[in-house]
């Protein structure tokens, strides 16, 4: 898995679409913090990840469309299946890249807040949470990613779809308002919806049960990509 | 032979399943898998509703009641009537959330301390048949982030989110600090279910008036039903304690054919009835003849036309601002009393013009709120005169005795702003108290007065101007994306040509 890992991880700093990424993130996390701190005189943290967490929605399928889609592209998937590595290995090494360069890029511009400190109280522990928790919801949103990636066959398609579905996480929140009556179907709504865990850890909460929620639909997607590939590899 | 479940060749066989035959079975663990998902995730949900699984990252900031509710539930609930509050969520729930736990927390001392406030955590999934009877009589949806206050004895309820327990203080500017505004809701909330009979408000309609969310608060929380008259066609009702003509933009009306009965002739008897009219002048608005006469007859005379500024007395830097106090009368000596138990002495208020308080046969008129003596009057922007010893009245109040010997009132203030939302959101300034008290002479059973509120949320920042702003912003959203670029152009460049 690391060598797919490796490979995967220098495959976006040998093309323009790693600086890219990290380019247009760091110009949209500058813009956001910025606005959410400087310009509202707050140095509040919440507001900084809330709405960098709406703006994964669009940077986040930059990252993740080429994973699969790439490879068929280049004819390369052929012998990526046949190579002796699990398939494990293949889903979870290019996966792994994709969100060592998202966590990083994230890590790094938490480092913002220390500039904010000179001019008001930043409070770390809360900062560690909402850290944290992007760093849960920028997981899933990968592996949603390249679920996405491992059954389109272009980049554009991948991205589109991928936007698309993460757009739906944030819709469904909304469909409660659709069945004012159906309680199970709101409770159900909730449970799935993406979003609405992440409120707890805005408010100074660290919860287990959204953690493993996060976890599980990160393994639940790449469970389904390693399936995608199951099924591609003996037919 | 037993057969051992074994986790590894378990995993294995779900993520790298490599021989064919098994393909047939492929889909059925696909679907197993996915619904473990849904399943594990759902119970997860509903267990920790119950237990909780988390733990605080930040200090939770408590509140504490401190008894200035004791006369209000003393005058309001006389007869002890029990008062359930449902949380329609576990209490896990409900402290998983610092804000929601707050309200909880408050419920809980509210429990505490009236032995008939009964606090109960319901779920709104599992309970929905016992709770669907508020949502319907309510006509509102219940969630998990909904709160219930019932009275058994006179079977009314109101259901409210949990939200809706904390406004913003506009004080500041950034909107950065929310105030937990939770003691007086609720217990305005126990006030609504346990009292049946309620004085009546009615805002006037037909003259252009603004519609002021803030004030109907106020009044809604002051114990008031709200309604509107339009003066023109009907009487004032019976049942009507209050009248507020908010911010008019055309005079009231009078008609050719005297037996048909003026606006004004109304508002006049209904005042000798002992009623109070509420009148809240537009510094800015056309003038008024009539209304302007029906006050000017109580001595309240308005002076249109002309802006006051006040300098010294403004809030921050916003000019438009003008910090008012209690003039010295007995009539704003009672309310300055009651309200000073509560609040600051000062109040904001935005743009205003003034008025002159005459005496006069049959009524007591005086001064109610006044500016500081550093005040001074402006038209089309040019001083016309300074403030007065005692500085200008900007709200003035009449009395007249009645036949029944009690006492109708008419109060004109030269500044609607003063009930705007911002204005009152404001806790360092007392309008709010201001309000209730004058609420309270023209009828309103008990007011929320006193009741305490936490500033929540505050992160200001110190010593930074637009221009360091506008720095940061160059160097974080241009400086380092373009090194980045700029590197990574770079790198593939030499790297293209080793």
């Amino acid at each position: 898995m690391f060598a797919i890992y490796k490979r995967e991880l220098r495959g976006f700093f040998t093309t323009p679409l790693g600086y890219v990424f990290l380019g247009i993130f760091l110009a949209t996390s500058g813009a956001v913090f910025c606005y959410t701190t400087f310009f509202s005189m707050s140095s509040d943290v919440t507001p900084y990840f809330s709405t960098m967490l709406f703006c994964f929605i669009i940077l986040l399928p930059l990252l993740t469309m080429k994973l699969f889609t790439e490879e068929k592209r280049q004819k390369t998937e052929q012998l990526l299946l046949t190579a002796p590595v699990s398939l494990f290995s293949i889903v979870f090494g290019k996966f792994f890249a994709a969100y060592t360069l998202f966590a990083g890029a994230t890590i790094f511009s938490s480092f913002y807040f220390f500039f904010l400190s000179f001019y008001g109280n930043v409070q770390l522990a809360l900062l560690f949470g909402n850290l944290l928790a992007v760093l849960l919801v920028g997981m899933a949103f990968i592996a949603i990613g390249t679920f996405v990636s491992a059954i389109t066959e272009s980049q554009l398609s991948a991205a589109v779809a991928t936007i698309a579905i993460l757009l739906g996480f944030v819709l469904v929140t909304y469909l409660c308002d659709l069945f004012p009556d159906n309680y199970w179907l709101r409770y159900v709504i909730e449970t799935l919806s993406l979003f609405y865990r992440f409120q707890n850890f805005t408010n100074g909460i660290f919860d287990f049960i959204a953690l493993f929620y996060y976890l599980s639909v990160s393994a639940l997607f790449l469970f389904l990509t390693v399936r995608v590939f199951d099924r591609r590899r003996f037919h | 032979m037993k057969k051992t479940f074994r986790f590894r060749p378990f995993l294995k066989k779900l993520f790298s399943r490599p021989v064919a035959k098994e393909e047939r079975g492929g889909g059925t663990i696909t679907l197993l898998v996915v619904c473990l998902f849904l399943a594990l995730n759902l119970i997860l949900v509903a267990v920790g509703g119950a237990w909780g699984f988390y733990f605080q990252i930040t200090d939770k900031q408590y509140y504490t009641l401190n008894g200035s509710t004791d006369a209000y539930f003393a005058a309001v609930n006389p007869n002890g009537y029990d008062v359930r509050v449902y949380f329609c969520a576990g209490e896990d729930y409900l402290n998983e959330n610092h804000t929601y736990g707050r309200i909880y927390d408050t419920v809980k001392q509210f429990g505490e301390r009236y032995s008939y406030v009964t606090v109960q955590n319901k779920d709104v999934y599992f309970d929905y048949d016992e709770l669907s009877v508020f949502a319907e009589k309510n006509e509102t949806d219940l969630t998990r982030d909904s709160v219930i206050v019932f009275c058994p004895q006179t079977g009314e309820s109101i259901v409210r989110s949990l939200s809706t327990f904390y406004v913003y203080d506009t004080e500041d500017s950034t909107s950065n600090s929310m105030v937990f505004n939770g003691e007086e809701i609720l217990a305005t909330m126990v006030d609504r279910v346990v009292r049946k009979e309620r004085p009546k408000v009615y805002f006037t309609t037909g003259h252009g008036e603004l519609s002021s969310v803030a004030m109907q608060s106020l009044l809604y929380s002051a114990g008031y039903d709200i309604l509107t008259a339009d003066l023109s066609r009907n009487e004032i009702e019976e049942d009507c304690s209050l009248i507020i003509i908010s911010a008019p933009s055309y005079d009231f009306k009078e008609y050719a054919d005297k037996t048909v009965k003026s606006e004004i002739s109304r508002l006049r008897d209904f005042v000798a009835r002992g009623g109070t009219v509420l009148v809240l002048r537009s510094p800015l608005a056309e003038s008024l003849p009539r209304l302007d006469a029906f006050c000017a007859s109580y001595g309240l005379v308005a002076q249109s036309g002309g802006i006051v500024r006040d300098g010294d007395m403004s809030l921050g830097n916003n000019s438009a601002t003008l910090l008012l106090r209690y003039a010295d009368g007995s009539f704003a000596s009672s309310i300055s009393n009651r309200a000073k138990t509560a609040s600051s002495a000062a109040i904001v208020c935005g743009n205003s013009s003034v008025l002159t308080v005459t005496a006069g046969e049959g009524y007591r008129a005086e001064s109610l709120l006044t500016t500081h003596e550093s005040a001074s009057l402006y038209q089309n922007g040019e001083k016309v005169s300074d403030a007065p010893a005692g500085g200008y009245t900007v709200i003035g109040a009449s009395e007249v005795d009645t036949v029944s010997g009690g006492k109708g009132r008419v109060v004109l203030s030269m500044t609607a702003a003063l009930g705007d939302t911002a204005l009152l959101d404001m806790g360092a300034y007392g309008n709010e108290s201001f309000f209730y008290s004058l609420f309270e002479t023209a009828g309103a059973a008990a007011t929320p007065i006193g009741c305490g509120v936490v500033v929540l949320n505050t992160y200001p920042l110190s010593d930074l101007n637009r221009s360091v702003s506008d720095v940061y912003f160059w160097s974080l959203t241009a400086g380092i994306p373009l090194l980045c670029a700029a590197t990574g152009f770079l790198l593939l460049h030499r790297r293209k040509n080793r």
